[in-house]
């Protein structure tokens, strides 16, 4: 099975089954199965053919996650685009991962025809109305055609795209295989039992690594899959109301909504029975808030999930009671992975054992194919040992007495901020190239209750205006990294070497933070 | 009152809140537009209840009542009123 035959089936084997639930509609499985066709035939009509690179850009939405579906079942490669980010970062994305059509919505036509203007993008599908400019297949032209066969591709091609940002701030496309989904969604069916039983809440983004739970795993395992639209998400009391209402049983998202939901979701007069896994990964949420919640969800484990983007899974810790002061683990591997430390320095992870603390090394079959086009980022960080292949994730972690795993930095500057992956030196160069500004340093301010924000120190140029530089930040950096503070800087510093001391002035700016509160 | 009050929370957002350039009326959609995150949504209700010395249970912070400037200013009005 490949993930483009992968709805098809199921619409096969139940096809009067809910299959996608959203606020104004609700999808069977044969249904979302014709559409996803429908959208499919619509891809093939315009040329798409298996390898192709295709952009998803739309909001969470049933329409998203079938045109996901949409994308495979064509035999092309899906490439889910961040509705929040500005419109030159996606063009990059569309550029540099030779994409020409994007499935898009109304909701987002201003984007698209920015992006047509640059020239970017030859074919929009999914829009009401023709684009000038662009060959246009309009929805009610998508509605009109007949379902399309799933079209047959090897499980060792392509099948979807997760973009991030590189540390020079370039696009960096993480290639997952059909078989590398597949092996994921396979091994998280069996660790949470996912039947048919289930509903499933779907709130990551299409471009975050989680949603492929909600996406693929959900229909492997014949779920219900519960979408819940960013206005939702934005409003915990409208979000614990739709858990409530479409008596959510499993839900995988960031510690950031976990903590909203529960600071601000009005659970005391909520029923959250059904709920009988919350996961969280990423981050790790306060033990505070693991404990209310599991207070207010009282039939629901929760659990600690490990995994960078590259590989979905690799680990995961069950919660039965809440934490202690010692924190919480990223636990044990999954049963397909194998982890190993390794000396940051060393081209080979080493002996079990034999390192307190190192390199998190991560093996096994959820392994991405590797970063698209970047074959010296691949020879860098994916290494042939013992005859299969590691990636180097650039975490790092140690391993107690017990055998559990336990995060415990970057080895490198990556952030996570509200669950999104920032790399600060990539945020800096993007910054550092708008027009009178000679450095810029970032830095996560958290102040509390859920409130982190990058926060932004400017060495500024004769000319600097901050309203200009804060009109720059919006055009150049997706609305999860926007800075919530802009200061100007004075008194820089410098390591041994003479470079800028990044390190030593982002803990200025914290501290400069600290004081004006 | 009402006008100015929804005059206020248009520049509020649009100079202090917003995450993307667009305009703000008081029909805009804050939430679909991408305008306001979630952020954004705690440092509105903190607006309210610091500038209009209004407290708001987080249970009445839902898409009914904060999905644009009107349904917000309409909001506010019942809770004085209450």
């Amino acid at each position: 099975m490949t993930l483009s035959t992968l709805l098809d089936r199921a619409a096969v084997e139940h096809p009067d089954r809910v299959c996608v639930i959203a606020p104004s509609r609700t999808w069977t499985y044969a249904e979302a199965s014709e559409d996803a066709g429908r959208m499919a035939a619509a891809l093939v009509s315009q040329n798409v053919g298996p390898g192709d690179r295709v952009g998803v850009h739309l909001h969470k939405s049933a329409e998203g996650w079938i045109a996901m579906h949409a994308v495979v079942r064509a035999g092309a490669v899906a490439v889910p685009l961040d509705p929040g980010s500005p419109v030159h970062r996606i063009r990059r994305i569309c550029e540099t991962m030779a994409i020409d059509v994007v499935v898009a919505h109304d909701q987002r036509a201003s984007s698209v025809a920015e992006l047509v203007a640059s020239g970017s993008i030859t074919t929009v599908v999914g829009l009401t109305k023709p684009q000038d400019g662009v060959t246009t297949v309009t929805i009610e032209q998508v509605a009109g055609m007949a379902p399309l066969e799933p079209v047959t591709v090897s499980s060792s091609d392509p099948a979807y795209i997760i973009t991030t940002s590189g540390s020079t701030g370039e696009p960096k496309g993480i290639v997952h295989t059909h078989a590398s989904a597949l092996a994921y969604a396979a091994e998280s069916v069996e660790l949470y039992g996912v039947h048919a039983a289930d509903r499933v809440a779907d709130t990551a983004p299409n471009h975050f690594d989680q949603s492929t739970f909600a996406l693929w795993s959900a229909v492997l395992g014949g779920a219900s899959v519960v979408i819940m639209p960013e206005p939702h998400q934005r409003m915990p009391a409208s979000f614990s109301e739709r858990l409530e209402s479409e008596a959510v049983t499993i839900w995988y998202g960031v510690p950031f909504l976990l903590q909203q939901l529960v600071l601000r979701g009005d659970l005391a007069n909520r029923d959250l029975g059904a709920l009988r896994w919350v996961k969280f990964g990423g981050e790790v949420p306060p033990p505070s808030v693991i404990a209310e919640m599991m207070r207010h969800a009282p039939n629901a484990t929760m659990a600690n999930i490990y995994g960078p983007a590259e590989c979905n899974q690799c680990s995961f810790h069950h919660l039965q009671a809440p934490p202690v002061n010692a924190g919480i683990p990223i636990g044990e591997t999954t049963p397909s992975a194998e982890m190993r430390l390794g000396d940051p320095g060393s081209d080979l992870p080493a002996v079990v054992g034999a390192l307190e603390t190192g390199e998190i090394w991560v093996s096994g079959p959820t392994l991405m194919e590797g970063y698209f086009a970047m074959p010296e980022v691949n020879a860098a960080k994916i290494v042939e040992f013992e005859g299969r292949r590691w990636y180097r994730t650039g975490d790092l972690g140690r391993v107690d007495a017990d055998g559990v795993w336990w995060f415990v930095g970057r080895a490198d500057h990556q952030v996570k901020v509200r669950g999104h992956r920032i790399e600060l030196e990539g945020l800096e160069a993007e910054l550092e190239a708008l027009p009178y500004v000679e450095h810029v340093v970032a830095a996560v301010d958290r102040p509390g209750e859920g409130q982190d924000s990058v926060v932004v120190g400017v060495f500024a140029l004769e000319g600097f205006e901050p309203e200009e530089f804060a009109a720059g930040t919006r055009a150049a950096l997706p609305a999860y990294a926007q800075p919530s503070q802009i200061l100007t800087l004075s008194g820089k510093r410098f390591t041994g070497s003479g470079k800028l001391d990044r390190g030593a002035l982002r803990a200025v700016l914290l501290e400069r933070m600290e004081t004006e509160r | 009152m009402n006008e100015m009050m929804t005059d206020q929370l248009m520049t509020f957002i649009r100079d202090e809140v917003a995450v993307v350039d667009g305009d703000v009326s008081a029909d805009t959609d804050l939430l679909l537009t991408g305008l306001v995150d979630s952020l954004g949504v705690i440092r509105i209700t903190q607006w309210i209840e610091d500038e209009l010395d209004v407290e708001v249970p987080p249970g009445d912070v839902t898409l009914e009542n904060f999905q644009t400037v009107d349904r917000i200013v309409s909001y506010v009005a019942t809770r004085s009123a209450a």
